[in-house]
């Protein structure tokens, strides 16, 4: 699918239409998976704790119930959304940056970099320095997953960059090496690693969304916010590269400062993203398809719909993860395959019909 | 009239105590040693659901399953409503662990450290926590004269066989465990590891088989199905070149029993020395 092509396709909704439909539509997931898990919480129960909580009515409720809200169900969903929408726009940023729909935010290497990073706390703490505390190791995990995704980052931008400027065909096949060299790194720690990490490094590979606590909530926050909003500013810049680099240059983008801001916001969310949740698969590829199919291809509506659309899928997804084998769980990134590899193929296919590939 | 009086206080403490049998305990189990421990202190009947590794006492099996290791949930486990939950260090995500105890709920967790002090260890823990400390010394009482035995039995006997202990999952996936593994029960059973200098479990190398030399190989019931029985474990390169593989000295033990380091474990070290040893 050539995003050039449609972009020149009349809008069939505008901007703000767009918004505030996915708006609402998170906002009713969001609200309906409060009451959904396998613990039982009525509307009544849920409405006496926040009331309560925010100090206007005395409700009557048990501690657990409260618990199960306000510090499993609440922070989880909260994370969950900040991790969606970072996934889903970055994915709808990197495609519209290299004009390439098979792009994934995994492709600038931050993913495996990231994954990386996790395995030298898993293991390598573990083989140089002793054995640490778990509660240590959790708290470990994320800066060095997020060093390692900005390190692999780097190291594809360096790559990539040819005669001063940033090509992308190499800078796609930059990540890809980076991303073998990752790959073949962790491979290595596997064969070293003993039973107990290596379980912990599968599960981290699926993505995992039980780990989210207030704390953590608030240490992603501000990030991803501040990444979302500034991928959000480069619409307009990504609509004239849709037309070609060249073309783009020509109507005043300053291109070389897109990419790199592009790719560097892309890294710091997606990186933060991994880091505390793990790799969730097919996110940041499938959701925008589906805004660009559903809504239209114009970047200012692409990117803003694609972060709420990442965080609405994902809600949805956690609660599949959550409830079918009720009461234990499922890894997330199972579930976003299970629902992202079939619409895939149905793309692939209409694109085929439509002569797109 | 006295007499009425304490008849009838006789009765209201005899419907006190019945009320209290009545409401019994709510126990939800993670971890398979733990769950067998619960089962050999009386309290079976009190488990309302466990891990996916509980498959013993069988009616286990047939009980709500709160999943494996990073797939347990807090809110899963909530949702059970127990009074007690008796969870392995390390089973359980620490976070989950966190939640739990914030929820108010009773935790237990004990260590599995597979060696023998750790065993005895955590049956006391847990037969405190479940107010059946009497129970509990009479199963270390228990297990213990069975080892000691078991040891006589292994200092009468000449021979110390060689064991490779293999964790198979289908014939490209297989791991030797060395080391700080639960397999180390086979040096309870008057048994050397093929395999000493092995930390934890390693892949399975053919030139390090044949070097190892092992006398017998001992593998999961499960494992050794995965690779299609004896016949099936001779076609793995290099195995049947050892003195097991020539001699089809190739056993299948239960997975769970083996490595879980539970109450069983005085039986299934018995159970390997009596398999192991000509002389007995």
């Amino acid at each position: 699918m050539n995003v050039s092509i449609n972009i020149l396709q009349a809008k069939r909704l505008t901007r703000s239409t767009a918004v505030i439909m996915l708006s609402l539509l998170l906002l009713i997931l969001f609200v309906v998976s409060l009451s959904i898990g396998s613990v039982e919480l009525g509307a009544k129960d849920i409405g006496n704790i926040l009331f309560d909580k925010l100090g206007i009515v005395n409700g009557d409720y048990s501690l657990t119930q409260s618990v199960v809200l306000m510090d499993i169900r609440l922070p989880r969903l909260v994370f969950t959304v900040l991790i969606g929408a970072s996934l889903g726009v970055s994915g709808a940023a990197l495609q519209g940056l290299f004009r390439n729909p098979l792009v994934e935010p995994g492709i600038i290497g931050v993913s495996s970099g990231a994954a990386l990073g996790a395995f030298v706390v898993i293991l390598g703490f573990t083989s140089f320095i002793g054995d640490l505390p778990e509660s240590y190791k959790v708290w470990l995990l994320p800066p060095f997953a997020f060093l390692g995704g900005m390190t692999a980052t780097f190291l594809t931008l360096r790559l990539g960059n040819y005669q001063g400027k940033v090509r992308t065909t190499i800078l796609i096949l930059a990540g890809v090496a980076i991303t073998a060299l990752a790959n073949a790194m962790i491979g290595l720690g596997i064969f070293y690693a003993d039973d107990q990490q290596l379980r912990t490094f599968t599960f981290w590979t699926l993505g995992d969304l039980s780990v989210a606590t207030w704390n953590k909530t608030y240490i992603i926050f501000i990030p991803i916010v501040v990444s979302i909003l500034g991928l959000n500013q480069q619409s307009k810049a990504l609509n004239a590269i849709a037309l070609g680099e060249a073309e783009a240059f020509h109507s005043g983008v300053n291109v070389e400062r897109v990419k790199r801001f592009i790719v560097f916001l892309s890294a710091l969310c997606v990186g933060i993203a991994v880091s505390f949740a793990g790799i969730v698969a097919f996110i940041g590829l499938v959701i925008p398809h589906i805004v660009r199919m559903v809504f239209s291809s114009d970047h200012r509506i692409v990117i803003p719909a694609s972060a709420l659309g990442g965080a609405a899928l994902l809600i949805f997804a956690d609660v599949i993860a959550r409830t079918v084998v009720s009461p234990s769980e499922l890894p997330i990134g199972i579930v976003t395959a299970g629902i992202g590899t079939p619409f895939f193929i149905y793309l692939l296919m209409i694109a085929k019909r439509k002569n797109l590939v | 009239m006295k007499k009425i009086l304490e008849i009838r206080a006789v009765l209201i403490l005899l419907g006190l105590t019945l009320v209290i049998q009545v409401r019994a305990q709510r126990i939800v189990t993670a971890g398979s040693s733990s769950t067998e421990i619960v089962c050999r202190l009386g309290m079976c009947d009190s488990i309302v659901a466990t891990d996916r590794t509980s498959l013993y006492p069988p009616q286990m099996q047939s009980l709500p399953s709160i999943g494996y290791r990073s797939s347990i949930s807090a809110e899963g486990l909530i949702s059970l409503n127990p009074d007690i939950i008796i969870l392995e260090k390390g089973y359980v995500k620490e976070v989950i662990v966190e939640q739990l105890k914030n929820a108010g709920k009773r935790l237990v967790v004990v260590e599995n450290e597979s060696n023998l002090e750790n065993t005895m260890e955590r049956i006391r823990t847990i037969a405190e926590a479940l107010n059946k400390k009497e129970e509990g010394e009479a199963l270390v009482a228990e297990m213990q004269a069975k080892l000691e035995a078991l040891a006589k039995k292994v200092e009468a006997s000449t021979e110390r066989p060689k064991v490779l202990c293999v964790y198979a999952r289908g014939a490209g996936n297989l791991q030797v465990a060395g080391r700080n593994t639960g397999f180390m029960v086979i040096e309870l059973a008057g048994t050397k590891n093929a395999v000493p200098e092995i930390d934890g479990y390693k892949p399975l190398n053919a030139e390090s088989l044949i070097n190892a030399n092992p006398d017998y190989i001992i593998f999961f019931e499960s494992g050794l199905r995965s690779l299609g029985g004896i016949e099936g474990a001779l076609k793995v390169p290099g195995l049947a070149q050892t003195t097991a593989g020539k001699k089809r000295q190739i056993l299948a033990i239960d997975g769970v029993k083996l490595t879980n380091w539970g109450p069983r474990l005085p039986d299934v070290a018995l159970e390997i020395f009596e398999m192991t040893h000509t002389d007995h």
